[in-house]
Order: structure tokens, then sequence, then C-alpha cells
């Protein structure tokens, strides 16, 4: 198992050779320039707000009903 | 607060005692220690050359300490049965695990702290003056470390130590090259299903570029205010909910 | 108050496997443990025992029934507050010393900052642990390491103690001190739960004791009304022979031969039919004595 996962991050490293080499460093460096960069961060700092309420809210419910049949 | 602190100190006592600690700590500073060597290039570019190699290695090496680290501590315990006095306690599983992870994050910012006080005194004995950029750029470092360590001990409470820092790593990769090359997948991608793949991929890693601000560092750059609070928020929304979905499985898990 | 522990139809059942049959660990245990007695918890390996402890510590879910510590379900942190647990083999991060597993473990149950330190080295030195408060866990000896667990168990001023095996490990000195720090501990007021193989032990202090079997209690009560009631007689009489074993064999006698002497164990109302006959064959008797059925026959008839 130790083995397939040293090889597994091996082959992961070397394929990720070009992000590190950075061959558009001034593209890539400049994120803050970028729109996109700010427009994904907004859009998972939300995303990630309505996972928790959801769970939350979830949780509640189960908790609720579970709760309900005890009683019953 | 009291208990979490005191999970927090013993996994730094733990970490801080750990070999791969001290490897990984050592060759970092040793590579940025020999980028003295470096000085056969004219003054200007060797600046940028040493900011360049020396911050790559703070971003790596506390990448890979927090992997390290961070994958290893709850099951550890687990296995060695270190956890079943503590959970023992009127300690909430979730405040354990928020416990390691300051753990894993403190001991890596110690590594982080030693390599970029060695960084900023090279810079200072090369450029005859102190880099004001330097604190914030190895600040944010230090908030890529804390989503990856967030990461690590989320995905250590479902999986084996080697089988989370592998998924860790690769979590890592995909997400320091997410916005070039993931976002480029999603506009070749020809099938609906594969776009909506992509798509879910894309929107699920975390966006780890924003918090490298080496290129800034090496060419003097001005980062607007505004999008570095955009981006410590982000870090501590990210850190924050994984480590709530790996607490949130963690409560439910048989040890 | 409510009982400090009770259980009712406490059911687990793991899951070994996708195509295996799930194998039941306990099946519908009801415990009752009332305030302020040592209660004995024995079983055979695999009994499940430590299925219990893990139970009502919220280690695992139980797959039906409930459990309550002081009546506060075992899913609370509140019911974890009124326990000290002392694991089967305690397991401490080596490069911490007594004092710091203590400091750790008092912070963690609770304890006023304040009185911190001065609590954990009562407690170290409860477990006789004075020469070692500052030796760091590495150096120690497993016995040792087995009381800085007693000691951490009780630091947080438990009103219910889960000891699971505390005197593993332990020198007969060690076991002593164990008994008496128990008798002390109950004297105090507080409920201890031990799950322990060393029979003599728990028949020695415990007021209650509990006999599990592949996940089913076979039986609860005083260690008394597990023993069987019915006493034997034993007869210490010299070796004898072939013609002479034969002829007691028709008498339903149990015949232990040794190389000094023969041990008759008979029923109580066989006895007059069976010293005729030994005075038919000459048989002396050396001894005569009753016995009855100790702790350890008793668990090994309802558990074996």
């Amino acid at each position: 198992m130790k083995r397939i996962c040293c090889l597994i991050t091996m082959i992961t490293a070397a394929l990720a050779c070009p992000a590190w080499a950075h061959d558009e460093t001034e593209e890539l460096g400049h994120h803050w320039a970028d729109a996109v960069y700010t427009h994904e961060i907004r859009l998972q700092i939300v995303a990630m707000a309505v996972a928790v309420f959801v769970l939350l809210l979830g949780s509640m419910i189960v908790r609720r009903l579970k709760s309900g049949r005890t009683t019953q | 607060m009291t208990k979490i602190w005191t999970i927090a100190k013993m996994s730094l006592l733990e970490n801080s005692r750990k070999q791969v600690f001290h490897v990984l700590c050592l060759l970092m500073l040793t590579v940025i220690a020999g980028s003295v060597l470096l000085s056969i290039f004219t003054d200007g570019t060797k600046l940028k050359i040493l900011k360049d190699l020396c911050m790559t290695c703070i971003l790596f090496g506390g990448a890979v300490l927090a992997i390290a680290l961070g994958s290893t501590g709850i099951p550890n315990d687990v296995e060695q049965r270190t956890l079943y006095p503590i959970i023992a306690r009127p300690v909430g599983r979730a405040q354990y695990v928020v416990g390691k992870f300051l753990g894993t994050l403190l001991t890596v910012s110690m590594g982080v702290l030693v390599m970029a006080t060695v960084f900023g005194v090279l810079v200072y004995s090369f450029q005859h003056g102190f880099d004001k950029f330097l604190p914030l750029a190895t600040l944010f470092a230090l908030m890529e470390v804390a989503v990856i360590a967030a990461l690590a001990t989320a995905i250590s409470t479902i999986a084996t130590p080697a089988v989370s820092a592998v998924v860790t790593f690769l979590v890592y990769i995909c997400g320091t090259i997410k916005i070039g090359y993931f976002g480029g997948l999603i506009e070749q991608a020809t099938s609906g299903a594969a776009k909506a793949v992509y798509s879910v991929v894309y929107h699920a890693l975390p966006n780890l570029e924003c918090f490298n601000l080496k290129t800034a560092l090496v060419h003097s750059d001005k980062v607007p205010i505004a999008y570095l609070v955009q981006v410590a928020l982000y870090g501590l929304c990210y850190a924050a909910f994984v480590l709530f979905l790996g607490s949130l499985n963690f409560a439910r898990k048989e040890v | 108050m409510s009982q400090p522990l009770l259980t009712e139809n406490l059911t687990k059942t793991y899951q070994l496997g996708k195509k295996k049959l799930p194998k039941t660990a306990l099946d519908s245990l009801n415990i009752e443990v009332p305030e302020g007695i040592i209660f004995g918890f024995l079983g055979p390996n695999g009994a499940g025992k430590t299925t219990t402890i893990k139970l009502m510590l919220d280690f695992v879910q139980p797959t039906s029934g409930s459990a309550t510590i002081f009546g506060h379900p075992t899913t609370a942190s509140s019911a974890r507050s009124l326990i000290g647990y002392l694991p089967e083999q305690p397991y401490f991060h080596k490069f911490l010393k007594p004092i710091e597993v203590l400091s750790m473990h008092a912070v963690l149950a609770g304890v006023d900052r304040r009185e911190i330190r001065k609590r954990a080295i009562s407690c170290l030195e409860r477990a006789g642990l004075s020469d070692y408060i500052e030796t760091p866990i590495a150096k120690l000896s497993k016995g040792l390491t087995q009381r800085v667990g007693i000691a951490q168990a009780i630091v947080g001023d438990p009103k219910l103690l889960i000891l699971d095996e505390p005197a593993s490990g332990l020198d007969p000195i060690g076991r002593h001190q164990m008994r008496d720090l128990l008798l002390d501990l109950k004297n105090e007021g507080k409920t201890i739960f031990l799950s322990s193989h060393l029979l003599s032990e728990v028949e020695s202090i415990c007021d209650k004791v509990a006999v599990l079997k592949k996940g089913k209690m076979v039986a609860m009560g005083a260690p008394d009304s597990v023993r069987s009631s019915s006493s034997h007689v034993v007869i210490h009489t010299s070796p004898i022979d072939q013609d002479m074993l034969e002829r007691l064999r028709f008498l339903n006698v149990s015949i232990n031969r040794q190389s000094d002497c023969t041990v008759l164990t008979i029923d109580p109302k066989a006895i007059y039919e069976v010293m005729r006959a030994m005075e038919e064959i000459h048989l002396p008797v050396y001894k005569i004595d009753t016995q009855r059925e100790s702790l350890e026959e008793a668990f090994l008839r309802l558990a074996a």
C-alpha cells in the first residue's frame, strides 16, 4: 500500500511539473489582477456557507423527526 | 477553548519530536542557505532568484510538512490508543479534531517561521535593507499551510495515514493549478457530463494559488488590500469548512 | 439521584465483512449499578466486556438499546464529566512526564486551573508514584505506567470509575496497594465499575458482580449469590491403589490422586456411605473439610 501511495505521489508530482516551472510566470503569478480568482473565491465562500446551512438544517430536521418518533 | 488549547499543545509537542519534521526543516533550510551560492549572477537577478527560490521552499516545504504531520496525527492517536483517555473526558470530538489541527498548524508555523527568518536575513544581507513585503508573503504562505493542514486532518478521519497523505497531496497539486488547468478543461469539454464533472471538481478544490504572493515579492508589485482581505477570509472559511466536515465524520466514527 | 450506570437491552453487532454475517458482540445487556459499590464485570476473552465499556464511554454506538450514566445518556458530554476511565493498557506519549500527563487530564476534566498541580501531585502520590513524578513515561516500567493510568482516572475526582483490568502489570505489592486504593475510593462514596480477570481480587472487594458469556449476561448479583449454594465435603486420605479406586468410584466420588495423598470430593449426603467404604478398605482420614464453590469455580462453570 505504502509503495503504491509513493508511486502515485511521484507520478502526480512529475505531472505537476509545469505548475512548479511557472512557464507563464507573469500571467500565473499576478492572480490579484485576474477577475477569475476573485470571482471563484467569492463563489466558494457563498457555496460553503450554503452547504453549512443545509447540513445544519438537515441535522436539525432529522433530530426533530427522531425525537418525535420517540415521543410517539 | 482551554481544552482545545491543551490538545493543541500536546499535538505540538508530539509533532515537533517527529523525525519527518526535523528532516524536512533541515532540507528546506539547506536549500534556502544554499541559495547564497547563486551570487554568480548579477545583483538584480541574484536577488530575484533568491526570493523566488526561498519563497518556493517556504510554500512547498510548509505544504509538505502540513501534509506529513496533518495526515498522521489522528490515525496515530487511534492506533496507539492515546486517544482513549482523552475522548473519555468531557471533550467533544470536534474539539479534539480542532485541537489536533491547531497543533499541526503551530508545528508547521514554527518550521515556516524559522525558514522565513533565515530568508529574511539573507535578503537583508543582499539588499542591505529589510523587505517589508516578506512578512505578508509569509503570513499568506501560513494561510495556505492552514488550509492544507485542515484538509489533511479532515481526510485522516476517514483514511489511513498513507492514503490521506497521498489524497491531500493530490488536492494540493490540483488546488495549485486549479484556475489555469481545470478552468481550461471545462472550456474544452464537449460533452455535458464531462463539463459537469470538471465543474464540480473545479469548485470543490481549494484555490491555493491565491495565497502565493511570490511574484509580488520578487517583482515588488503592489497587491490590493481588498483582495488580500478576501483571500484571508477565504482561507479561514475553507479551513473551517473542511474541519467542520472532518469533525462531523469523526463524531460518528467508532474508535 | 439516578443510578450511576444503567443499561437497557444494550446490543452491539459488528459487520466484519460485506459477505460475512454480522457478529453480535453484546446481546440485550441489562445492568444496574447502584451508587457507592464496587461492581465486578467478569467474562472470558471476547465475551463483550471491552465493548460494553466502549459503549458506556461513547467510543462506539449501540445497535439498539441504551445506557445512561447518572441519568445522562452516554452520548452527552455531561455523562463523561462524571467518569474516570482507565483503559486496559494505558498508553501515553512517551516523552511526557507523569505530572504533565496528569496536568493535561486535569485540564480536560475541567479541574480549576489553580488546583491542577496540587491535584495532579496528590493523585500521583495516591497511586504510589511519589518518586516518579518527573520521570518521562518512556523510562517507566509497565506496572508504573499502569499506575499513571490509575492516577489519571482519579484526577478529575469522578463519581464513577470505569477500570479495565486495573491490576494488569502490577506486582503483588502493587495489587495490594490497588485493592486498598479501590476500597478507599469506595469509602469516599465513589462507584467503581471493575472489569478484571483476577477473580480472587474481584471476590475480595466487589459488592456485586456480573458474568458475561459470548455477549450475554449469564449471572448477576452479590458474589455469594453467583457462587453455587451447595457445598462439598473434601476428605484427605492416604495414596490409594487400583482396587480401592474401583471400590470408591461406585459411590460417585471425585478422586484427585496426588503424590503424598488422595483428595476425595463428595456430596454431603453421601458422607456416611463413603466413610463406611473407607473403613472397609482401611483408608485413614487425614483431614475432613467442607468446601463452597469459589468465584473462580463459579466463573468456570458459568463462562467456560
